[in-house]
């Protein structure tokens, strides 16, 4: 039986709180106890072995998602990583902003794909009653120029990005789950500049010169807003009505 | 006030400078991430507990208390979510080690491979809030007021409690054969 004493000795070594008195009495009180001598190479090993377990990298885009998912507008659920905890504290996190957590990740199948024939045709030929109210926001920031538009198609909204940017800008759309649905997107393009979403949620990454459409089938109609963040920083935001009725064939 | 550098970003994110986080995430999400997996022993988990630990950190910001560290105040978020994980635990998986070149040379690991391969199995066979210690103190190598401010309780009890938890992994690990 290893005196209480001589385990706290013992115990208080090995987390380096010795000082050269209490060392010295450890010292004699192993030299005369075999048993503790024993515990305490055990736990000397033990605490080496605790000490040379290998650091873990964290997942390559751990800050990202969490950076996206702290967005100071949007505070968007991250796509590629939802898993029940995080969704069960990101829904609360982003109770005001109405994201429901049942994700759905749109892949390069997703949409009716049109020729950039058809995609300027359908912005030209806007006709019907249910006009959106405030249809194109021109965009200008650092590193970001274009335009956001909303426009009437085939019995559906079309929400028709024009941009251009140098590095990589994300592009958030949040809204109300019953606004609208989204149906499709123009042009497929798998890989990084895909379109994700979820109920509330739309996202894409743009660089170069690139055009998006997005098919909406109308629901209850209200604003989407839209955030446009390049390297960290939010450049513009849009807001668009989208009409709560389908526009006139 | 404190004097914690972190204070500082703190206060920067309060103000809504969002670089300020930034920081913050840069300096902590690694310690976090590995303090979680190696509780957890699960890498998604692990990743789930990082993320939330920092949106909670973010969304109670007005509530940091500039009198304790943030190292801490992050720290305890993470640990009591990676509690909660244990605790709800549904998943059964282990996840393998996958970086062995931060491991010891050829001659520790013919002495001592066989214990740092079984370590973190045992460290899973012993209660989770003990666990949680010894991984604040021997794999994140925290103090003893650290860890106390960590989990809110005196240093004494840190004490007591780290010779009891480090004795019961020192009883798995020699049924295990392996001390």
């Amino acid at each position: 039986m290893i005196e209480q004493r001589t385990l706290d000795l013992i115990n208080a070594e090995i987390d380096g709180e010795l000082d050269v008195g209490d060392l010295a009495e450890l010292q004699a009180r192993l030299d005369a106890d075999p048993e503790a001598r024993a515990m305490r190479e055990q736990l000397a090993r033990i605490a080496g072995s605790l000490g040379r377990m290998a650091t873990v990298a964290p997942p390559a885009d751990l800050q990202q998602q969490i950076l996206q998912a702290t967005h100071p507008v949007a505070r968007v659920l991250p796509l590629r990583n939802r898993r029940t905890q995080f969704v069960r504290y990101t829904m609360a996190l982003a109770a005001g902003v109405a994201i429901a957590a049942v994700g759905v990740q749109f892949s390069g199948s997703s949409g009716p794909a049109l020729d950039a024939g058809q995609l300027v045709g359908t912005i030209g030929g806007q006709s019907g009653t249910a006009e959106p109210a405030n249809a194109t926001v021109v965009l200008r920031a650092p590193d970001l120029e274009g335009s956001v538009g909303l426009s009437p198609g085939d019995g559906r909204w079309q929400l028709v990005f024009d941009l251009a940017s140098e590095r990589p800008v994300n592009v958030t759309a949040t809204y109300a789950d019953a606004a609208f649905r989204l149906k499709g997107y123009a042009p497929d393009e798998p890989g990084a500049g895909a379109v994700t979403a979820a109920p509330g949620l739309i996202e894409f990454v743009n660089q170069g010169t690139q055009r998006r459409v997005l098919f909406l089938e109308p629901g209850a109609g209200g604003p989407v807003r839209i955030s446009f963040e390049g390297q960290g920083k939010l450049l513009q935001e849009a807001v668009l009505d989208v009409p709560g009725q389908a526009p006139e064939k | 006030m404190t004097d914690d550098p972190d204070a500082a970003l703190v206060f920067e994110c309060r103000a809504g400078n969002r670089q300020a986080f930034e920081q913050l995430l840069v300096r902590y999400q690694r310690p976090i991430f590995n303090a979680a997996y190696r509780i957890l022993n699960h890498r998604e988990d692990a990743t789930d507990v990082t993320q939330t630990a920092f949106l909670r950190a973010y969304e109670h910001l007005d509530r940091f208390d500039p009198n304790q560290r943030f190292f801490s105040w992050i720290y305890r978020i993470a640990v009591n979510e990676a509690l909660d994980v244990v605790n709800g635990r549904r998943r059964g998986e282990p996840v393998v080690d996958e970086l062995e070149s931060d491991c010891a040379g050829p001659h520790e690991v013919a002495v001592n491979g066989q214990l740092d391969a079984g370590m973190q199995a045992a460290l899973m066979a012993i209660k989770p809030d003990y666990r949680s210690l010894i991984v604040l103190k021997h794999v994140q190598e925290c103090s003893y007021e650290e860890i106390a401010a960590i989990l809110e309780c005196p240093v004494k009890t840190v004490k007591s409690r780290l010779f009891t938890a480090r004795q019961a992994l020192r009883d798995v690990l020699l049924q295990r054969g392996l001390v």
